[in-house]
């Protein structure tokens, strides 16, 4: 069984938005919600200033902190390391986007369209792929994934700074990277083990 | 670290709403057992164990307005296979907790005489029991609740059970003074004294608790310390500090050893909603100062 995994090069990371953009196309999430997202902070005072990038999605944890809280059952993790939740189970009770440290859960009280009070005929037809009131994620686009494609956000980046692919296979390109570029994972202290991986800027 | 810790904007006022009622409720009716147990003030205990229940019940709707999906509330306790989740668990709590409760106060009042059962009979007593340590786990979940999210330095600590337990006793204390003042019940100066004495070490307890809570958290970092600049706002130092436990120590060490009849049925009163407001204000404060790790 393959356990999927994410390797996000630091380096090649130039903060274009455009997998921001390619998740939320892929997906029609609403206004405010990101299942992929780059943050940008500032570090230093002048003249010694860095500026850092850090694409931010779910890391499908092999131990999800939130499958752990969630009440109903609806969170829940796939044999291939894929962390999912179940719509019609979820009760959009919150405690699962409070419980994930990389807070890459949101819940969708309101559809709003991007473009005023109506949904665009677009939007209608997206968003039917969305429940009201429940949490939502990043899903590493399972349905491209088992189609045998890469996931939105890696194949869009122009900079080839996602790589997609199985962290089990010790010969993949994703574990080869971790190993050879010094891979790490965020907050590793807390014991979530990400399936996602960074190689240092 | 490279990046700012962001805080938790997901619960708010309808959670710290929610705890604070199980809180009070589950207070009020361990107190009221207890004094059950002790043959003391019966009257009051009475209706202390009715109360209680129905404020933990009272809570709950809370809880379900939190949902995003209020029509599938039952799924919270209706799902046996995550057991893991301490909001399962907590609903299981307050359910067995309200049940119980009920099936203990219930037979005193005249309207369900017909049980077959009574608070004196051995499975009224059984009951009781039962009740009265379901009502401890009611209080303290809150703690668990909070204290699992590892990714919040501020609430992943083993202090904060205690923090609600004691704040939890002193509400409780704090209701059944006003019930007895406002039912106009014949408050003998006895249990004035003997409620306000519980009140005032309650307070000081959880003043204690407070101060190590927070002394240990102003050494888990940086996110910890943002959580402490976070609590540095009216609501928590004026609201849930000041008014909320100073002002009521202050009063109820009045009311116990200097005043009058009149006036500490008027201080007690006045003692027990600041105490009541500080619980509330204390729940919440500690809700949104939850800061996240920074990631890097």
């Amino acid at each position: 069984m393959a356990r999927y995994g994410m390797v996000i090069d630091l380096q090649r990371c130039i903060g274009c938005h455009a997998c921001t953009v390619a998740c939320k196309v892929e997906h029609y999430t609403g206004p405010g919600i990101f299942w992929c997202r780059v943050s940008d902070d500032e570090v230093g005072t002048y003249p010694l200033v860095s500026r850092h990038f850090l694409p931010k999605l779910c890391m499908h944890c092999q131990n999800p902190p939130c499958v752990e809280v969630c009440p109903t059952g609806a969170s829940y993790q796939r044999e291939d390391g894929i962390v999912l939740i179940d719509y019609d189970k979820c009760v959009g009770c919150g405690y699962c986007i409070v419980a994930c440290p990389y807070g890459a859960r949101y819940n969708s009280r309101e559809m709003k369209g991007y473009f005023g009070a109506e949904l665009t005929p677009q939007e209608e037809i997206g968003y039917n792929q969305h429940q009201l009131g429940v949490s939502e994620k990043c899903t590493f686009c399972v349905h491209r994934v088992e189609m045998g494609e890469e996931p939105a956000c890696v194949r869009v980046c122009p900079t080839n700074a996602r790589i997609f692919g199985d962290l089990e296979d010790s010969n993949s390109e994703v574990s080869q990277l971790i190993r050879s570029k010094h891979g790490f994972q965020l907050l590793p202290e807390l014991g979530t083990e990400p399936a996602v991986y960074y190689l240092p800027e | 670290m490279l990046m700012f810790p962001e805080r938790q904007t997901t619960y708010g006022w309808l959670v710290a709403t929610d705890i604070f009622l199980a809180g009070v409720g589950g207070g009020v009716f361990l107190i009221s057992v207890v004094l059950e147990l002790l043959g003391k003030y019966e009257t009051i205990a009475k209706t202390g164990t009715l109360l209680g229940p129905v404020l933990v019940l009272l809570g709950t709707f809370f809880l379900i307005a939190e949902l995003g999906r209020k029509t599938r509330f039952y799924k919270l306790f209706t799902n046996l296979s995550s057991p893991s989740s301490w909001l399962s668990r907590g609903t299981w709590i307050l359910i067995a907790f309200v049940i119980l409760g009920l099936a203990y106060s219930l037979p005193s009042f005249q309207l369900f005489s017909w049980l077959p059962w009574s608070k004196t009979s051995a499975l009224g007593q059984g009951i009781g029991i039962a009740a009265g340590l379901f009502s401890v786990l009611v209080i303290i979940y809150p703690g668990f609740l909070f204290g699992v999210v590892k990714g919040i330095p501020f609430w992943n600590t083993p202090i904060l059970p205690f923090v609600f337990l004691f704040s939890s006793l002193s509400t409780g204390v704090a209701a059944i003074m006003l019930v007895a003042l406002l039912s106009g019940m014949n408050l003998e100066i006895t249990a004035v004294h003997h409620l306000g004495a519980a009140g005032i070490v309650l307070i000081l307890i959880l003043l204690l608790a407070l101060g190590v809570y927070l002394y240990i958290t102003s050494h888990q970092g940086f996110a910890a310390m943002e959580s402490l600049r976070l609590l540095k706002t009216p609501l928590f130092i004026s609201g849930a500090l000041i008014v909320g436990l100073v002002v009521p120590l202050a009063v109820l060490i009045y009311a116990v050893f200097v005043g009058d009849m009149l006036t500490i049925s008027i201080l007690t009163g006045v003692g027990s909603l600041c105490l009541l407001a500080g619980g509330l204000l204390l729940r919440y404060a500690i809700i949104r100062a939850g800061v996240y790790l920074s990631l890097r």
